[in-house]
Formats: structure tokens, C-alpha cells, sequence
């Protein structure tokens, strides 16, 4: 009993001098090259998923396909709602995510002056609701470039990713963190 | 008092009553199990600037090694060396950060590893973003502080 004491007695300095109290995440973005793009997500009843940063909340544009018996891919409508804070829009994706649950790629529209901090918390709840999984693969647009020349996601599961000015995508992580 | 060191120093033992150690020793796992659960073996990151606070972020994936540019309050730094002003490139209605560009050339590595200040503007963020994409970086990273830190 008392070496495992002495044991644990010596563990513990040694993991407090040896560690750091601030431990680092790192959200990895898949950049595509200059000339690429990314490839389009397979076809579902959700065929688009776009959230805008305004001055009201958040803009939710889906392009949901219709539920008429001659509808294909590509006959969508357009749903949009603005949600005042980020519970009320995980409540409204998760709605989405029931009714396109293959769907794992949404766009984040940030305005120009939002802060890094915003984003990232932005980020970790549209990947993770109360619920559940949302969105695991995110895809950042940028003001910097036109929203056409979006990025490429690396193809790479368990990170997150964002993307660049064009738009470039998060991958998904694999951590499972707790929402 | 009589508990801890009763039996034992009778027995001319230790003096410390099994019983009376093991809370200790549960204590002390659940410390040690702890300390290993929230603290990060990584070194201390090395602000480039005073005040320098990164964001916020639930995800715990550690961050990878690459080529280091900071976005502080005043400046941009790549691998810890002033490379830019943060005033004149958000004004600036160019999307290449060009000082930070050649830098990342000059260096020639295939990762970037962005820590930026959590009141940085997104549109700077992008537009270093952007910079990297067109220096041939394709693995870029995003670093926060995780939740999980004490």
C-alpha cells in the first residue's frame, strides 16, 4: 500500500511539471488546390444546406427536394428561417438532419466582422446538437473570394475542417466530444 | 488518530492502517486520472503577442505539427517572425496576403497551422486562408483551446 502511495506521490508532480494546463485543439480544413473544387454531395432529400450570419441570427436557406410523386434531383424548394441563437438552430437542423439523415455537409456563411471565436463555436454546434450528430462536415465560406471557387475537403475523417476564402470544407471529427 | 496509526504501531508495522490509506490512494488515482484527462503533453504555446487569446472550441483532436501563422490584435506572424500589420490587410481590398505569401513559399512545407486571436475577423482568417490554398498548402489546421482543459 504505501509504495503505491509513494508511486502516485511521484506521478503527480511529475504529470503537473511535465504537462500544460491549456490543452489545444487543432479544427483541420481541407484545402483543395487553387483550381479545384468540391465535389458534390450525394443526392438526398436535402439538397443544399446553407447557414447565413445576420444581423437577426442565423439564415437557414435548404433546398429540399419535393415531395410530389414525379419529383428528381434538382426539383427543390427553397425553405429559409432565421433563427435568433445557436439552440433554436440546432433545433431547426436537426429537424433537417430527420429528414436527410445521410446529409453530413453544411455551409457556414460568417459575415465579414465576425470573430474566430463565434466561428468556432458556430462550428462545434452545427457538427453536434443535443441531440445528436448534426453535421459533421462543415464548409466555411469566406468573404474574401467568390463564393464559386469553393474548397475541397482532404478526404480525411476525425478532423474538422474549414474553408478557405473560396469555401473550404472541414472534415468530420471522430473524437465524439460531448456537445 | 488511534485508527491510523493503532493496529500498525502495535504490530510495529508502518503505523497506517490499510483502511485508513485507501481513500488516499483512490484520491490520489482519481487526481492522477484527471491530470491526464485535461492537461495537454504538447509545450505551452508561445503568444506572439500580449493578451493573445485563442478561441474557444468543444472538439479535442490535437493539433498537428506545421508551418505556425498568428493573427494577434496588431500583427501577423509566421513561425513567430512579424510579417504583416493586421490594420493595413483588413483595409486592404487584396485577398492574397502577400507578405505572409512569399513567407509560406519560402518555407515549403505542405501544412499550415492557423492560431488566430479570438477576436480576429473572420474576413482576415479568410483571406489567410486563401493565401495558403494559393501557396500550395492543403492541410490546414485551425487551433483552439478544447474545453477539456482545466
Amino acid at each position: 500500500m504505501m509504495s503505491v502511495i509513494a508511486l502516485m506521490v511521484l506521478l503527480l508532480p511529475m504529470a503537473l511539471m511535465t504537462t500544460s494546463s491549456e490543452k489545444l485543439t487543432g479544427l483541420a480544413l481541407g484545402m483543395p488546390g487553387p483550381t479545384e473544387e468540391i465535389p458534390p454531395e450525394p443526392p438526398g432529400p436535402v439538397e443544399a444546406l446553407r447557414v447565413v450570419r445576420v444581423a437577426e441570427g442565423y439564415a437557414v436557406a435548404a433546398q429540399v427536394r419535393r415531395t410530389d410523386v414525379v419529383t428528381s434531383a434538382g426539383d427543390t424548394e427553397l425553405k429559409e428561417f432565421i433563427e435568433p441563437d445557436l439552440a433554436s438552430l440546432q433545433t431547426r437542423l436537426a429537424s433537417f438532419k430527420k429528414m436527410d439523415e445521410k446529409r453530413e455537409r453544411i455551409t457556414l456563411a460568417p459575415a465579414a466582422d465576425t470573430p474566430t471565436a463565434e466561428v468556432v463555436r458556430w462550428m462545434d454546434a452545427v457538427r453536434r446538437g443535443p441531440e445528436g450528430e448534426l453535421y459533421p462536415r462543415v464548409i466555411l465560406e469566406t468573404v474574401a473570394a467568390p463564393p464559386s471557387g469553393s474548397a475541397e475537403p482532404d478526404g480525411t475523417s476525425g478532423a474538422d475542417g474549414t474553408s478557405g476564402a473560396d469555401g473550404t470544407e472541414a472534415p468530420a471529427p471522430d473524437d465524439g466530444s460531448a456537445p | 488518530m488511534r485508527r491510523l496509526f493503532g493496529r500498525g504501531a502495535r504490530s510495529g508495522g508502518s503505523g497506517l492502517s490499510t483502511a485508513a490509506l485507501s481513500p488516499m490512494v483512490d484520491l490520489l488515482t482519481i487526481l492522477l486520472v484527471a491530470v491526464l484527462r485535461t492537461w495537454s503533453a504538447d509545450p505551452p504555446m508561445q503568444a506572439p503577442e500580449a493578451g493573445f487569446k485563442l478561441p474557444l472550441s468543444r472538439e479535442e483532436v490535437a493539433v498537428g505539427r506545421g508551418v505556425a501563422v498568428d493573427i494577434g490584435l496588431n500583427g501577423l506572424y509566421v513561425e513567430g517572425n512579424r510579417a504583416g500589420s493586421v490594420a493595413y490587410w483588413i483595409k486592404s481590398d487584396e485577398v492574397l496576403v502577400t507578405d505572409v505569401y512569399e513567407l509560406l513559399q519560402v518555407m515549403a512545407g505542405s501544412k499550415v497551422v492557423i492560431r488566430a486571436h479570438e477576436d480576429a475577423p473572420w474576413e482576415l482568417v479568410g483571406k489567410l486562408l486563401f493565401t495558403a490554398q494559393q501557396a500550395g498548402y492543403a492541410d490546414v489546421e485551425l487551433v483552439a483551446v478544447s474545453q477539456a482543459s482545466l
